[in-house]
């Protein structure tokens, strides 16, 4: 965020300063019900309730500047020692070049009940401190004095900020529950917002109220929520961000009488078309001229373009490594080409960049990564996107790219990218694009075992990993070195190996394999005549990860899975099979999940296959019981025996 | 840094000797650090580096993190990365360096800032080289240095010197060194250094004893020191001590309001241990942890009245208050420093120096002493556990100090025990009600201690991810605290298990083990050179009646199984009686120090436990 310093012609404009409104408490003025309640009647278990919450945010005109005021006034009873962390206070304030926003008419006020009267302990100034967090951000901490189970605490700020395009968001929901929340958006009429709500709560109030000042009007737009729930965290789901009740608001466009209106938003359409002009963007894409000779002598005799493109992405994917960040726009490329690494921008702005000097039809495509959220996109705010990949069109077909992640070959996005749809900037062909996973995570466990009469198993288990399960396998095995990959995989097996091999580690595109020949003791049991096993060496789903009855956020795999085990078992001599585990289809409704348990004898052999597929990887709520229950009648089918008998 | 022309080769990989190359992921080519004490209040810190990186393993080397706060200041950060034939790919530019604030995780406020370079690169092998100096402008400690931090890195040279002047010559130690120091006087001050050459890299064994005994290095510690004005030294735990006291004296002087009010809630107290207890819990409800280190307020406690009247303190002021509370009541108490963490390495009690991170409350109480942890409002009274419990502290006394070991909690009174009735179903069904007792160090098992005071639906997620069922739901729970000295936690279940045993046609498969299996495997290793080190002892026991459906008898007992070693005992057995299957089970270990060559007694003690664990019964229907 940028301070616009605006060329307005003020003198058209009296000072501006909105009416303000009122806090629904008044500071200082504790009921006593408040005081001395002990639990929180909406919830029980909370352990601290926020028990007012009022924002209101404004903007000040005056001849020489404009600047934006966010007035808060929080009150929170705390009802359990667990709750004393709301004690601890932390506002972030922006600040670029000179400009920072700052805190003014901080009160924080502790109340205590002691001997039936309220003990006022105020905040000292030891209490308060500043912190530079990184070159944006500053942090205002304060802590609360005297805090005790039953304290109630209360403060107040005013925020005041010259980065006035920045107006705040409002959160009603945190993770303590919130028995009234509120807030005020007062826009002055030049200005135009977009807002949109989060979450699955409904205001209990929302109304615009226009108001006028001395010259032009006001639009209050106001929000109330009541008794708002705890949130509570869930595993499987995207990012928290996604499913707090918020509401989001940016600035459009302002529009001030006789001026040109400015754009602040705008369009996606605009966006676009800036995004090309821009440096860092469209103009590195077809400026970075060094790439030319380098693109040229990397496809020199090549004649099918995609033969040309996979060319230049194995040299972009080999040659820069991604530094972890996250973003839109590229630094210089050169520099990123001396420091061979970058950030995803970085490094897919330089594979457009190259490609688009061979005359690859190519573009840009903006994108949310899963861990910051969905894309809401009836509302054109660039700061919906954190990351950048490229599109390449040859005829009739389409390919995504992304180069940041060495153990994905081409036309495979990693998993961060799979996030609903993506928008192409591009002269030609601006839209969205679904962002769909083009492989599965499949991995297949394939054994071959011998058993002998003591219990023994000797034989080979080789597992082929493929899509995002060779890329994870890749992954683990890269980071750390062969002889540490095999300790961490033989950290929960009781396996004497003979000998291990691995294949294909470094062709990407094709499946990676390891193959281990060994002998298992630990497995089998031998009792009077009988011999009892499990056909699952390894593999074996031994508990249901969905453990909560009920689920309040979708669940998300993220990809389609595969997952089949293959227990080809030759039985000994003497012996004859008494008892097999029965087969097994299931499925859930419209095929997002599959489940076969397949079963067969010829002579002393033991055929068994267990095929796991989930073939979408959003589950809503609703989906949620049947999701646990095929997962619970997968863990009780596999933990089925083969059993034996002496002859 | 000397400046190299850009064209010539000035780390060429191929320089390295053969042997230094074999099995490594790092080469230390230079590793140089200078500590210099120009007085008693300031020293300067050189450290030089360049390091060889072979693959990804190595990549943290290329990531160097320089700490400084108010009272230090880095006065130069430099640089740069050769490629594997030597060429400079690129100096560090100072906007590649990254500015925060040290965040701990847990101090509202600190001064502690820090740099952060990250230079690693792509291609294998590669060379980055590090150089920066630090002024303090205090005297306190000296950094440790390490030869070898870790496995699979050799060192090609190194060097650890000291500089100083005579009068305020530093002590040192060095471990698991044979190289002596050398003596160069120059500029009118003395130097210590030792010189490393071709060193193989080691190679650590798991569960072997702590790094610091292993692992070649040289602490080193001043003499005299002063620390903003506060002036001490420390050739003795005594006058390490005395400093200490200097700065904490003073400040226990309590609001006269509060010195009323203490000794009125404790007037009606039989003994001191109800006393004790009273205040520590007064003390409890009073404050909470709150972390501010600011200069010498990360080793100097807030006063106890600044404590009383904001109920907020760190480790240090919270444990001054509690002191200068006793006092009051006329019962003698110490501040105590100490290392916590249940993985923290242990105090060198031979080598007087700052080597603590927390500080504690020990009470003489007429021999049996009580240990005091105040940064908690939910921690029982006289209860230390696995953070601070059982190691060697260093108790703060008028004096000066002692060196004495915390409390111990020996492997019988840290038992998990449980009782359960199972009521089988024909169709493998099953309902179970379940009751746990979690006591002594085993009060922390799984975090027990603390879902104990979690709200109801984190303790029905405590309960859902800490049982250890393949499929179950939960009909009903309730967790129970009990806050003695050895504390315990009881958790209830009634559980309803899904598909609980395993039905094949006419038989019944079920693991009489139900929710206490041991799947802990030792990693192999070929000749083992160090000890066995268990870090905790402890003693499970699980008494579990299984209810079983009509017209079913066993096809499948198993036999009893009893397994004795010099690290513990296991026994289980499964019991046929009128009313059913018993199933008991009982395993303990002991903590302490084993001979290396035991280690293959060990890894099979544990194969016989995850394999009786894992035992089946079979029943068969008699229809």
């Amino acid at each position: 965020m940028k301070a616009l310093i605006f060329g307005l012609h003020l003198a058209l404009l009296a000072p501006l300063c909105a009416v303000a409104q009122k806090s629904p408490v008044k500071f200082g003025e504790i009921p006593m019900v408040d005081m001395t309640m002990k639990i929180y009647d909406k919830d029980s278990s909370a352990s601290a309730v926020i028990l007012s919450d009022y924002g209101e945010a404004y903007v000040t005109v005056t001849a020489v500047n404009i600047t934006l005021s966010f007035e808060r006034h929080v009150r929170i009873k705390i009802l359990k020692k667990d709750g004393f962390d709301q004690a601890d206070v932390e506002i972030p304030l922006y600040r670029e070049g000179s400009e920072e926003e700052r805190i003014t008419k901080l009160k924080a006020t502790t109340y205590n009940l002691e001997n039936g009267k309220v003990v006022e302990t105020d905040l000292s100034k030891d209490g308060i401190f500043k912190e530079k967090f990184n070159r944006n951000i500053n942090l205002q901490k304060f802590t609360f004095p005297n805090v005790k189970e039953g304290s109630v605490l209360e403060y107040s700020y005013t925020l005041v900020s010259e980065f006035f395009t920045n107006f705040p968001d409002w959160q009603f929901q945190y993770d303590v529950p919130v028995r009234w929340s509120e807030y005020w958006a007062l826009f002055p009429e030049y200005f135009a917002f977009q807002k949109y709500m989060q979450g699955y709560l409904p205001p209990a109030i929302y109304e615009v109220k226009p108001k006028n000042s001395t010259d032009f009007r006001i639009d209050a737009h106001h929000w109330v929520m009541k008794d708002v729930p705890a949130f509570k965290d869930e595993p499987f789901i995207t990012c928290k961000n996604d499913y707090v009740s918020k509401i989001n608001l940016a600035l459009s466009h302002i529009t001030i009488p006789g001026q040109p209106v400015r754009e602040i938003m705008g369009t996606w359409q605009k966006l676009n078309t800036n995004l090309l002009e821009s440096e860092g963007f469209g103009k590195t894409v077809t400026g970075s001229g060094f790439l030319k000779k380098k693109a040229e002598e990397l496809t020199t005799g090549m004649t099918d373009p995609q033969q040309k493109v996979a060319a230049i992405f194995a040299y972009v994917q080999k040659s820069l490594e991604w530094n972890g960040t996250k973003d839109i726009y590229a630094d210089n490329l050169k520099t990123i080409f001396e420091n061979k690494k970058g950030t995803a921008a970085d490094i897919n702005v330089a594979l457009a960049s190259m490609l688009e000097k061979i005359d690859i039809p190519v573009d840009m495509v903006l994108l949310s990564t899963r861990d910051h959220g969905f894309v809401r996109e009836q509302y054109p705010m660039s700061s919906q996107f954190n990351y950048a990949i490229c599109i390449v069109t040859l005829g009739d077909k389409t390919l995504l790219l992304d180069a940041t992640d060495r153990f994905l070959p081409m036309g495979i996005l990693p998993e961060r990218c799979l996030n609903g749809r993506g928008l192409v900037i591009s002269k030609t062909k601006h839209g969205w694009i679904d962002l769909k996973p083009n492989a599965k995570a499949r991995t297949v466990i394939n054994t071959e075992l011998v058993l002998n009469p003591t219990g023994e198993l000797k034989g080979k288990v080789k597992y082929t990993h493929e899509g995002y399960a060779a890329r994870e396998f890749r992954q683990a095995y890269f980071a750390k070195g062969e002889q540490e990959y095999m300790k961490g995989f033989l950290a929960d097996k009781a396996w004497d190996i003979e000998s291990s091999e691995f294949q294909n580690q470094t062709e990407i595109t094709q499946s990676v394999n390891q193959v281990h020949a060994l002998l298992i003791n630990e497995h089998v049991t031998v009792a009077g005549g009988m011999i009892y096993m499990n056909p699952f060496v390894v593999g074996q789903t031994k508990e249901n990860v969905f453990k909560l009855e009920t689920r309040e956020y979708p669940v998300d795999f993220g990809k389609p899975e595969e997952k089949t085990y293959l227990c080809r078992l030759t039985i000994p001599d003497g012996y004859a099979v008494e008892e097999l585990p029965k087969p097994k289809v299931m499925m859930l409704p419209n095929n997002a999940g599959r489940y076969t348990y397949s079963v067969s004898q010829t002579g002393n052999m033991v055929n068994i296959v267990s095929m796991l597929q989930i073939n979408k990887s959003m589950f809503v709520m609703d989906e949620y019981p049947n999701l646990r229950e095929f997962y619970n009648q997968i863990v009780a089918k596999q933990a089925e025996q083969i059993v034996l008998k002496k002859l | 840094m000397s400046s190299v022309a850009k064209d010539s080769p000035k780390f060429p990989v191929s320089a390295i000797p053969e042997a230094l190359r074999k099995d490594v992921h790092v080469v230390m080519r230079e590793d140089q650090m200078v500590f210099t004490i120009h007085s008693k209040s300031r020293a300067t810190y050189h450290v030089y580096q360049a390091i060889t990186i072979f693959n990804a393993n190595g990549k943290r080397f290329a990531q160097e993190t320089v700490g400084y706060d108010k009272l230090s200041k880095v006065t130069s950060l430099k640089a740069a990365v050769y490629d594997a034939e030597g060429m400079l790919i690129k100096r560090l530019k100072s906007s590649e360096i990254y500015d925060q604030s040290a965040y701990d995780g847990y101090s509202l406020y600190n001064d502690n800032r820090i740099k952060r370079i990250d230079l690693s690169q792509s291609t294998y092998p590669y060379t980055v080289e590090f150089e920066y100096d630090i002024e303090f402008r205090y005297l306190f400690f000296i950094p440790d240095f390490y030869v070898v931090t870790r496995e699979n890195v050799s060192v090609q040279h190194s060097v650890c010197k000291y500089v100083f002047p005579k009068e305020l010559a530093p002590r040192y130690r060095s471990y698991n060194i044979d190289v002596k120091p050398v003596s160069q006087p120059a500029d009118g001050l003395e130097s210590l250094s030792w010189t490393f050459e071709n060193i193989l890299p080691i190679k650590l064994d798991p569960m072997g004893p702590d790094l610091q005994y292993v692992l070649p290095h040289i602490d080193g510690a001043p003499t005299q020191f002063e620390y903003e004005g506060y002036v001490g030294t420390m050739d003795t735990w005594d006058q390490f001590g005395q400093w200490i006291g200097t700065l904490n004296s003073g400040r226990n002087v309590l609001p006269e309001a509060t010195k009323q009010k203490i000794r009125a809630l404790t007037a009606q107290a039989k003994t001191d241990e109800e006393k004790i207890k009273i205040l520590y819990e007064y003390m409890q409800s009073k404050t909470r942890y709150v972390s501010i280190q600011l200069g010498i307020g990360g080793f100097q406690p807030f006063e106890a009245s600044v404590v009383d009247q904001t109920g907020y303190g760190d480790c240090k002021a919270l444990s001054n208050y509690m002191v200068s509370m006793l006092k009051e009541v006329g019962i003698p108490a110490h501040y105590v420093l100490i290392r916590a963490g249940d993985d923290a390495s242990p105090m060198d009690t031979d080598f007087p120096s700052s080597q603590f991170n927390h500080a504690i409350v020990s009470v003489p109480n007429k021999g049996d002493t009580l240990w005091l942890e105040c940064t908690s409002q939910t921690n029982p009274f006289g209860y230390i556990g696995t953070f601070t419990g059982d190691r060697k502290a260093l108790v703060i006394t008028d004096k000066g100090a002692k060196v004495v070991n915390t409390k111990r909690y020996p492997a019988d009174q840290n038992v998990q025990s449980r009782t359960a009735d199972v009521y089988v179903a024909a169709t493998g069904d099953a309902q179970a009600k379940v009751t746990t007792t979690y006591r002594g160090l085993q009060y922390e098992t799984n975090y027990v201690h603390a879902a104990v005071n979690l709200q109801y639906d984190d303790q029905r997620k405590w309960v859902q991810n800490h049982t250890a069922i393949p499929s179950f739901d939960v009909n009903s729970f309730s967790l129970v605290n009990h806050k003695d000295k050895m504390p315990s936690a009881q958790v209830l279940l009634d559980l309803r298990l899904s598909r609980f045993a395993s039905v094949n046609g006419k038989r019944i498969f079920l693991t009489p083990n139900l929710m206490n299996r041991s799947t802990f495997v030792a990693e192999k290793v070929d000749a083992r050179k160090m000890p066995v080190v268990l870090e905790s002892g402890f003693t499970d026991l699980d008494t579990i009646r299984y209810h079983l459906p009509d017209g079913v008898y066993p096809e499948f007992l198993p036999e009893p199984v009893k397994i004795t070693s010099r690290f513990g005992e296991y026994e289980s057995r499964c019991i046929l009686d009128d009313k059913g299957l018993l199933y008991v089970r009982r395993l303990k270990q002991v903590k302490g120090q084993f001979p290396a060559e035991s280690y293959k007694e060990f890894a099979d003690f544990y194969k016989g436990v995850n394999k009786a664990d894992n035992v089946k019964i079979v029943l068969l229907s008699k229809t």
